[in-house]
């Protein structure tokens, strides 16, 4: 069996009794107590458990924060979200082509993509966003270009008239929108006013819109309203989005890419 | 003469739950070739289950002879005067060429009690072939003729019933010039006689010689019909390349350097003709063919249900024999087939047996399984591939098309390959699980896997696939780059 399997059975074990022991665990799933108590040690780390002699008890989890929430932007793999983010930006990294110029607006899936940016060769990236700036320049081959302007204190991006201005100068043919609602009535939709203004004004000024959004995002409207839906050539998003919003943008003639995240893969 | 023997008026037919016969109407007339053309899956095999009385048509009419009919059954319609040689060839294996013959035109002359005259039919039927310029031994049994001379005979057979409306599906494709002409010459000699055929092919320029009129399907309608003289080959299949959907694949970019796969002059009886390609790692290699093309005989030798007469497989630098479906799941490939519910997944056992019975190895402790394992493993598929409703034990016989395919591409996912072999993978499905299943591909390629896809869909071809081979008798006739390509160009390859 593939570690990651294991991990996820132990898991789904101690949510089930609460309170696991070693040596059973090793019955079970006929590894040693030593690789048991490896994968406990993982657990523990990730704050699902708390080990105990001879075993583990479950952790109380504590509320996941709301989604829209974009303020902190947390790097540790504990956050809740982390891997639906992730799994949007695995598949997003493979849109981007080699020599691409492309914007990521600020946003943690732009965040998770510029990370991965160092998989790609002679890429030009425009962002609004310290932190994707920072990983993006992390490799020598590709370029990072900021946007200058007010820094918002919660999102640590550029907004403001300055940076409005500072787009016109640029044309992009991939730009990577994060937003906070789709729905099929209202369109796309952002949570603050800066946003949608920053997205207004890089809209003219590029080729392929490409949306990315958490799949609890869809059927939501957020106050700032941006545009219909139909402007996007690309959706991306989890898999776990109403069958009939795939069947609506596959008719509308939207690209849509969904993380269904099947494979597993791991050392037996 | 311009009375046509069988017209369609507004006949509609339900097949499946997502694909119809919609408005058909269209006249045959006495001594007149009507074509019918279309690319797989537009409904022309359909149509001539309706118009031969096996399938019931639902709503419209059937006008034949000047009297409104319903066909209860293929008999039925043969009894009427309605003669329909299929694709598969349906002749009796242990009884001699004679027998075959005249079967169906003498047996009803013969009374219960009296007795056969083997040598009348003998004679005959040596008669005949002198007339049709054939060489055939009458004593010769089915069973031991190769596969164009089987098709001859039902040609023969044909000719022989003598019908109103004699309909020949996809005759021509595995035939030789000669044999093709062996069919020309019935087709003339039949229409002469003043019967109406109606042809379905994919070699226009076949059509273009013996037809008189064309009608042209597209998604279970007539979507051109007319007198063939006014349309030229280039006419014919710009027509039926105008693409009825919009571009909305899910199409990824992978920078590729790595081959993964290597096919070097594979040969198959007189099925396949030193196919070589190659495959790189994340590449989506696209493959069309029609139904004869060998493409069935191409999927068997790379998952080793086949054994290739001659050739190559270079699987990751190393040349490997494949005997059997099991060295292929031993050395990385895996084949999602289109027929799942004979080759794939077991009707009778629940989700979790048919997530879980390609990988029992990982999951077994000295040779016995953990309910609790298997299951749970099979749940998070279950939530991962949205499989619904979804519930472990439920039995897979009872689920929808699209989610049995998801049941099957879990299975073979769960196993783990390079190369993933999808044999038409959306065929017959919705939009929604279709988008879930380019999804699931991505996955695979997002993993490091490869995918071959086998389809009929040109749309998908063109959408999902980097590169795209054409298969035609055997050989590949083309090898198009997907992004300096197009509908057209592919039809006009596959016409070819």
């Amino acid at each position: 069996m593939f570690a990651i399997e294991r991990i996820r059975i132990i898991k789904n074990y101690l949510l089930e009794k609460n309170k696991v022991s070693v040596n059973e665990l090793s019955k079970m799933l006929d590894v040693s107590e030593v690789t048991i108590r490896r994968d406990l040690e993982k657990l523990e780390e990730e704050g699902m458990l708390i080990r105990t002699h001879g075993g583990a008890v479950l952790k109380k989890q504590t509320n996941p924060s709301n989604s829209n929430n974009m303020k902190t932007k947390s790097t540790d793999s504990t956050s809740p979200y982390s891997d639906l983010y992730e799994e949007i930006a695995d598949i997003a990294i493979h849109i981007i082509e080699n020599g691409d110029v492309i914007m990521l607006a600020n946003g943690i899936i732009n965040y998770h993509i510029a990370k991965k940016l160092d998989q790609k060769k002679n890429v030009t990236v425009l962002t609004n966003d310290l932190l994707v700036s920072i990983e993006a320049s992390s490799s020598s081959s590709n370029k990072a270009v900021l946007l200058g302007g007010d820094v918002d204190y919660e999102t640590k991006a550029t907004f403001g008239a300055l940076t409005a201005m500072d787009i016109q100068k640029f044309y992009v043919n991939k730009v990577f929108i994060e937003v906070d609602g789709i729905d099929v009535d209202t369109g796309i939709s952002v949570s603050t006013i800066d946003k949608a203004n920053l997205i207004n004004s890089i809209l003219p000024n590029s080729k392929e819109k490409i949306i990315l959004c958490l799949g609890s995002n869809f059927n939501k409207t957020a106050f700032y309203n941006i545009s219909r839906l139909d402007i996007a050539e690309k959706i991306v998003t989890n898999s776990n989005i109403d069958n009939s919003y795939k069947e609506y943008l596959s008719q509308l003639g939207i690209q849509l890419y969904t993380s269904i995240n099947a494979v597993e893969r791991g050392n037996i | 003469m311009n009375i046509p023997v069988l017209s369609l008026i507004d006949v509609h037919k339900k097949i499946s739950d997502i694909f119809h016969l919609k408005n058909i109407s269209i006249d045959f007339y006495p001594g007149k070739v009507c074509a019918v053309i279309g690319e797989n899956g537009s409904g022309k095999s359909s149509l001539m289950n309706v118009i031969s009385g096996l399938l019931p048509i639902d709503k419209g009419k059937m006008i034949f002879d000047n009297k409104p009919v319903s066909l209860s059954s293929i008999n039925d319609g043969k009894t009427k005067g309605i003669y329909y040689v299929q694709q598969e060839t349906n002749l009796f294996e242990n009884l001699t060429v004679a027998e075959n013959i005249f079967i169906d035109s003498l047996s009803y002359s013969y009374s219960p009690f009296s007795k056969i005259d083997f040598n009348e039919i003998y004679s005959m039927a040596e008669e005949l072939f002198d007339e049709l310029n054939v060489e055939f031994d009458p004593l010769a049994y089915v069973k031991n003729m190769n596969l164009s001379q089987r098709q001859i005979l039902s040609f023969i057979k044909a000719y022989v019933a003598n019908a109103k409306i004699t309909i020949f599906d996809e005759p021509s494709s595995a035939l030789t010039d000669i044999e093709n002409n062996i069919l020309f010459n019935i087709i003339d000699l039949l229409k002469s006689k003043g019967s109406s055929i109606i042809l379905i092919s994919h070699k226009i320029d076949r059509i273009l010689k013996v037809g008189d009129q064309v009608a042209i399907l597209r998604n279970g309608s007539i979507i051109e019909k007319g007198d063939l003289k006014d349309y030229s080959n280039e006419k014919i299949i710009q027509i039926i390349s105008r693409s009825s959907r919009i571009d909305s694949f899910p199409k990824l970019h992978f920078e590729r350097e790595e081959k993964i796969l290597s096919i070097e002059n594979i040969n198959y009886k007189n099925n396949l003709n030193n196919i070589s390609f190659s495959l790189q790692k994340q590449e989506i290699l696209g493959i069309v063919g029609q139904s004869n093309s060998g493409k069935q005989q191409l999927i068997d030798v790379l998952f080793g249900i086949s054994k290739p007469d001659l050739g190559n497989i270079i699987l990751d630098g190393t040349s490997i024999h494949i005997s059997h479906p099991h060295d292929a799941m031993e050395k990385g490939l895996a084949l999602v087939p289109e027929d799942k519910m004979e080759f794939s997944i077991f009707g009778k056992l629940d989700l979790t047996n048919n997530l879980t019975m390609s990988s029992l190895k990982r999951f077994s402790k000295n040779y016995v399984l953990d309910n609790y394992i298997t299951t749970n493993v099979a749940q998070n598929y279950i939530e991962k591939l949205n499989i619904n409703p979804g519930n472990p034990q439920d039995y897979i016989i009872h689920y929808s098309g699209g989610n049995q395919q998801k049941v099957a591409f879990a299975k073979s996912i769960m196993h783990f390959a390079k190369i993933y072999i999808l044999d038409e993978p959306t065929r017959g499905m919705d939009l929604a699980s279709k988008n879930d299943v380019y999804n699931i591909m991505n996955n695979l390629l997002i993993n490091g896997s490869s995918i071959i896809i086998f389809s009929s869909d040109f749309d998908e071809i063109l959408g999902m696939s980097d590169r795209i081979l054409v298969l035609s008798d055997g050989e590949i006739t083309a090898e198009l780059d997907t992004d300096h390509t197009n509908r057209e160009e592919l039809v006009y390859y596959l016409t070819l």
